[in-house]
């Protein structure tokens, strides 16, 4: 049981430098909480900050209705799993997962009782015996993961705990710890840097960028709706594509006007957002965002009756990527390579152009100034 | 090997199955020479370089087992025609030897408990606490390494002789309780440490003392040891400070109490080396002992692993 609340925290490192400014967060009880962001946006900070390992420089820190802020890390009844596992080398697997109640000085029976129930819950009853250093790198992920949770702390805290294994073995422990937070049905915290880590465990996402939250929502909603163009980018992979658009009325429609030289490239838009541009923003610059996988063949949009009344964009193909399942097709436009994921029976090879339909339902429009989605900044839809 | 079966592809018509063995075990006889002649160049070299390096030892060894008439000769004595044990005997019977040694250990053993304490101590504050002028208060103790012991021996003398401990064990031990050095050696141990796991113990409930000792000691036994090697040896062979502050017999160490079996009236060159070699046993022992903890500590910080 854990409701932790951060108030305004702070952590400032020296005069100038601060590592997290202004959190304010609530998380409540078995929540799967996660922070991402780029390295360097103080989303470990704030976990450590959580832990007691680090000391809170102003706002408060609430755990289940108490102030915590000058609590020693041990007094907290947290549990927290290190991207190097962190396990005692001088000490078998069964005296590190044993250590915590040791400590606490729990009967050795229940101990005992409770060391093979976390053993065996992760698989690693027969490794009991062996030194960390005999344990491979997945193996040693569990131990740590299981020294964290023997304890039946408030809240989990896990630092990258995935990023020194490999791909393979990552997303064998992804699937993992979302069984286990089912099983245990606590709070979990987790800090990552991958996104895709974070869009497939969380429940919450809290994307962060140089100490500041950017947007906490849901995976989807951190997907459909991202609130400025960073989390827009960081989110989603190949990552979303920004292209500078003037903002045209033609007739009653809403034109974006790609910035670019040559041949008229233009997508119309209509709904919410096109209000606002019609009302603020003609004969302004915006900036437009569009996932790789909201780009379809115009001859197969105009064929499913997506695309009356809109025009192909022409673009030139730079690289292709097969992957099996789609076909990544990379192209240029204001000197930035764009993403589009088609159809793998697309044969387009590189150096051809596509005709491409950009689906304006699935648009997202920035201001250019402060890179905020309009629709948010109108308070529109949020 | 994969260069003579490279090269033997386009010449397989010229050879013969058999040829090309015969080729091959030649080779490799070659190599096999030229590498066993190259080894045994180098352990000549080296048992040369030992003989010079260690020549000083073994003359005095030699010297101590000669009768003292053998030695003052004006031919080139090198071994002893008549060995004997009997100088070994002297050095027991003229000076109080035993006790010189027991003293030397007494001191020496507390020195390096002391220190191995201590610095352990200072070293974990300066690398896992944070705290207000932490790099100053390094950099302070660190520059102590630059003074030089003579340069305050003399005021050092004059408290402890204020204090009124002059000869006694406490005043031989107590102003080497801890180093500089050592705290300077454990410190960059320490520094490669992980610190998560420090974390780990403190969010586990460890206490910082509980840390160090269930944790950080196991770990580090190595750089202990080659710190206790270190301290015990220059604690056996300081000289200066127990000379100083020590009077009676019942007080001396044994680098003092050797030169006691130098006396004006009847010098013996054969008893004073077998005094010397006596004592020089304990702290080759130990270092023939700690060898490879010595050596792996003092490089611990030097490369990661």
């Amino acid at each position: 049981m854990a409701e932790i609340a951060l108030r305004n925290v702070c952590k400032q490192f020296d005069s100038e430098h601060y590592g997290v400014k202004d959190f304010t967060l609530d998380i409540h009880d078995k929540e799967f909480v996660i922070f991402v962001g780029p390295s360097g946006c103080g989303k470990s900070t704030t976990l450590r900050l959580i832990a007691g390992l680090e000391d809170i420089t102003d706002g408060e820190l609430w755990i289940d209705g108490e102030l915590c802020n000058y609590l020693e890390p041990k007094e907290r009844e947290m549990s927290m799993v290190f991207q190097n596992y962190a396990l005692y080398p001088n000490m078998t697997v069964y005296g590190n997962i044993a250590y915590s109640l040791k400590i606490r000085k729990v009967p050795k029976k229940e101990i005992d009782q409770r060391v093979r129930e976390v053993a065996r819950i992760l698989e690693i009853e027969s490794l009991l015996d062996r030194k960390p250093a005999a344990l491979s790198g997945g193996q040693k992920q569990r131990v740590a993961i299981g020294a964290a949770i023997i304890r039946q702390p408030k809240a989990f805290l896990m630092d990258e705990p995935l990023s020194n294994l490999d791909a393979k073995l990552r997303a064998q422990m992804r699937v993992e710890l979302q069984k286990l937070h089912k099983q245990l049905n606590t709070t979990i915290i987790y800090v990552t840097h991958d996104q895709t880590e974070a869009m497939t465990l969380g429940t919450k996402i809290v994307v962060m960028k140089d100490g500041l939250i950017q947007q906490v929502d849901t995976p989807q909603n951190i997907y459909d709706h991202p609130v400025n163009k960073f989390v827009a980018g960081f989110v989603g992979a190949p990552s979303m594509n920004f292209i500078e658009c003037e903002v045209e009325k033609e007739f009653n429609k809403t034109a974006l006007i790609f910035a670019t030289t040559g041949p008229i490239k233009k997508v119309y838009l209509t709904g919410q957002t096109a209000e606002i541009l019609q009302r603020d923003y003609i004969g302004k610059r915006v900036i437009i965002g569009i996932r790789p996988e909201d780009i379809y063949e115009y001859e197969e949009a105009k064929a499913g009756g997506f695309a009356e009344n809109s025009f192909g964009i022409k673009e030139t193909v730079v690289t292709r990527e097969m992957l099996g399942a789609e076909v990544i097709l990379y192209f240029d436009e204001q000197h930035r390579t764009h993403a589009v994921r088609l159809e793998p029976s697309n044969q387009t090879k590189v150096g051809e152009t596509v005709d491409l339909y950009f689906d304006p339902g699935r648009i997202h429009v920035f201001d250019i100034e402060t890179e905020e989605n309009i629709l948010h900044l109108y308070g529109k839809g949020y | 090997m994969s260069q003579l079966n490279s090269m033997a592809i386009p010449m397989e018509g010229k050879y013969s199955k058999r040829e090309l063995l015969e080729l091959k075990n030649k080779m490799n006889a070659k190599a096999l020479a030229k590498r066993r002649s190259k080894t045994a160049l180098r352990l000549t070299a080296n048992i040369v370089f030992a003989l010079i390096v260690l020549l000083p030892l073994l003359y005095a060894i030699s010297i101590a087992l000669m009768p003292s008439n053998e030695l003052f000769t004006t031919d080139l004595n090198l071994f002893p025609k008549h060995p004997t044990l009997q100088n070994f005997k002297d050095a027991f019977t003229n000076v109080p030897l035993l006790r010189f040694i027991l003293n030397s250990f007494i001191m020496a053993g507390c020195i390096t408990i002391g220190q191995i304490i201590s610095c352990s101590l200072a070293a974990f504050a300066f690398s896992f606490l944070e705290f207000k002028g932490k790099g100053i208060l390094f950099a302070v103790v660190m520059a102590t390494m630059m003074v030089p012991g003579e340069a305050t021996i003399i005021s050092n003398y004059l408290t402890v002789g204020s204090w009124g401990i002059l000869d006694t064990y406490a005043v031989l031990i107590i102003p080497y309780l801890t180093s500089a050095m050592g705290i300077f050696l454990f410190r960059q141990f320490y520094m490669t440490f992980p610190m998560s796991l420090y974390e780990s113990a403190k969010l586990d409930g460890c206490s910082n003392l509980k840390f160090i000792v269930k944790i950080l000691i196991p770990l580090t036994k190595s750089a202990i040891g080659a710190m206790a090697v270190y301290t015990f040896i220059n604690a056996w062979n300081m000289y200066m400070w127990p000379l100083l502050v020590t009077g009676s017999n019942n007080m001396r160490t044994v680098q003092i109490g050797i030169s006691m079996l130098d006396s004006v009236d009847s010098q013996s060159i054969t008893l004073m080396i077998a005094g010397v070699v006596m004592i020089i046993i304990p702290s080759i022992s130990i270092f023939i002992i700690g060898q490879k903890q010595l050596i792996r500590g003092m490089f611990s910080g030097a490369v990661k692993g």
